[in-house]
């Protein structure tokens, strides 16, 4: 197959040329024929807002520490592949049960990874007026630094004065360093300034390997972007925050998320144990354990 | 590496096992119970099987008995590692490959619109302005170290201008407050590293650093701190138990888990002898991992007589060939 290969090759070269003008834009080249190449460079340049601009602290943290940990911590060492359903089988699960993904193998390329995090506020004051909205889409766009998607209403509802098609929330989906980035904001700065929150439950995540965690309009002024002008948001809102993990059960994602030191909350099991559990974790546990 | 950054950086970690263990022991007691019956003593023929883990520490009399199965000693050895600190040196590459990210990032990003977020004439945007003015400065002095001379003479003499309008403009109050806002960056080499003194916690700050021990003996002398398991004894009880024997209990430790995450076994030389009643023909190391946050080992000069804290390339010349390559996969290359 001559032909193909032949232009396969020729866009590559291209594709390389692109790159170097684009990498010699002051010295080599000069403007007009930068100008000319722009619609092209543009493409080439910015295939997306992802830019890579150092190491992540956590994603080393994850890579060197976390992922060998949750290797030992996980792996299954007695493992029995499901058995594969048949194609044309349906199975139907008594009561209120539905198939749940089967586990994979254990193996290095299968370590829970955090995906994605995604950060929604829903306004109602935005049923008022839409540019009610403005103030936490611009609250969520300064902690997050990416710019919200709007999300319009799918149906309407009488009782909320609700109106299909109108605009009610926002939402913004972070993934790589961005992501990271927000991960250790809220470690590190949010959380241990809210005031009287245990941590997350031991109940927490969806049995697939995602937790969501929601947040008071008042932790949103705790974020150092909304701090320094918090005049400017004049409606603080609560808002969720879901971190999308490759884990396929709860344990493997609240494992995951307490390697990156997120806070969790515990029960005492043991009563030899009690004690020295209470005294690890705080208040809030010593009064569950004294309830207890 | 600024020392915020630094102590950060050792938070998280600490924390973040400070977090994991008290969840793992209380999350998964069932699995626990498991998983040490089939390590520990579930092939033991004449070692009692444990009801529940977590209590056998107070409720079972604990024997001295160790523990031989088919003519082999049980042994639990403890891979203790120290995590990184700080973040590790970039490479040349990867040092030019984020600057032209970063450049690209900020001539691509969305205009800021700087009058939302600072009040008109306030000393936060007149510093914000200051800012600014020297990120334009750095960024355009080394877009311009490829190309001409003339160019680069000019956005040099332009990022001047603004400079000097810039610090016209800062009052006394503003200098203040930029000294105290300095950030000042410790050293990525510490005092241990330049004295090589492999004792120190403080050492090879970007790396993974494991504690090997010293016994007092001439052939294998180094190795990782290790004792023989006893009866009615878990794998995790006796690497805890045998590393407070050897190294003192001055050492703030987590384990990961309660499974082995390698083992080593070899018999023993002719005329090798046992205080056990049995014959013994060889031993089995089953290493458990742990991670250290505070402490240090004490030496007793008894049971050990050195220990050091080493990579995993500088411990190769500690250890002996054959057990290098035993523990070489255990050992993180970070």
């Amino acid at each position: 197959m001559p032909v193909p290969r032949q232009s396969l090759k020729g866009s590559a070269i291209l594709s390389s040329h692109q790159i170097r003008l684009a990498s010699t834009k002051g010295g080599v080249v000069d403007d007009s024929k930068l100008q000319k190449d722009k619609s092209v460079d543009s493409v080439v340049l910015a295939p997306k807002e992802e830019y890579t601009t150092g190491v992540s602290r956590l994603r080393e943290h994850y890579h060197g520490t976390v992922q060998d940990d949750l290797m030992v911590l996980t792996y299954n060492h007695s493992f029995k592949p499901k058995p594969t359903i048949p194609d044309g089988v349906r199975v139907e699960l008594k009561g209120n049960k539905h198939l749940t993904p089967a586990p994979k193998a254990p193996s290095p390329r299968h370590i829970p990874e955090l995906v994605k995090i995604d950060i929604h506020c829903m306004m109602k004051e935005a049923l008022v007026s839409k540019y009610n909205l403005l103030s936490g889409f611009m609250a969520i766009q300064s902690i997050t630094g990416e710019m919200p998607e709007i999300i319009h209403s799918k149906k309407g509802v009488h009782l909320w004065k609700l109106r299909a098609g109108n605009p009610i929330g926002c939402k913004v989906t972070l993934k790589g360093d961005k992501m990271y980035q927000f991960l250790d904001k809220l470690v590190e700065v949010v959380l241990p300034r809210m005031k009287e929150w245990p941590g997350l439950p031991e109940s927490a995540g969806d049995a697939t390997g995602n937790i969501g965690m929601g947040f008071p309009p008042s932790a949103m002024s705790l974020f150092p972007e909304i701090e320094n002008n918090f005049d400017m948001f004049p409606r603080m809102t609560g808002f969720d925050v879901t971190f999308s993990t490759t884990a396929s059960t709860n344990l493997e994602a609240r494992l995951l998320l307490s390697g990156f030191n997120m806070p969790f909350q515990q029960k005492v099991r043991f009563a030899a144990a009690a004690p020295s559990a209470a005294t690890s974790s705080g208040p809030s546990s010593i009064d569950k354990a004294s309830a207890v | 590496m600024s020392s915020i950054l630094r102590r950060q950086v050792f938070r998280a970690a600490a924390g973040s096992f400070a977090a994991v263990p008290r969840m793992q022991i209380q999350a998964i007691p069932a699995r626990l119970t498991l998983t040490a019956r089939s390590y520990a003593s579930a092939s033991a023929q004449e070692a009692p099987l444990k009801s529940n883990v977590s209590m056998t520490s107070s409720a079972v009399v604990s024997s001295t008995k160790n523990l031989i199965i088919d003519n082999t000693r049980i042994v639990a050895g403890v891979v203790v590692s120290r995590q990184p600190l700080i973040l590790r040196d970039l490479s040349p590459f990867e040092q030019e490959y984020f600057l032209y990210q970063k450049q690209l990032e900020r001539d691509n990003a969305a205009p800021f619109g700087a009058e939302f977020y600072f009040k008109k004439g306030s000393v936060a945007e007149r510093r914000w302005k200051q800012q600014e003015a020297e990120r334009n400065a750095r960024s355009s002095t080394s877009t311009s170290s490829s190309s001409s001379s003339s160019s680069a003479s000019a956005s040099s003499a332009a990022s001047k201008a603004t400079g000097s309008e810039a610090s016209e403009e800062l009052t006394e109050e503003d200098r203040v407050a930029a000294m105290e806002s300095k950030i000042e960056f410790n050293d990525r080499v510490t005092e241990a590293d330049r004295k090589n003194d492999v004792r120190s916690l403080e050492r090879a700050l970007q790396r993974t650093l494991y504690l090997i021990v010293k016994k007092p003996r001439e052939e294998h002398s180094w190795q990782f701190p290790q004792g023989g398991v006893r009866l009615c004894e878990n794998l995790q009880e006796a690497a805890s138990r045998e590393l407070q024997e050897e190294c003192g209990g001055n050492m703030d430790l987590w384990f990961v888990g309660r499974v082995p995450i390698g083992h080593h076994v070899y018999s023993h030389p002719k005329g090798f002898q046992t205080e056990a009643a049995v014959a013994v023909k060889g031993t089995k190391v089953f290493f458990m991992k742990a991670h250290i946050f505070a402490g240090q080992v004490q030496v007793d000069n008894k049971e050990i007589v050195d220990f050091a804290w080493v990579t995993k390339e500088e411990m190769k010349n500690y250890v002996s060939e054959d057990y290098y390559k035993v523990v070489e996969d255990m050992l993180s290359d970070f």
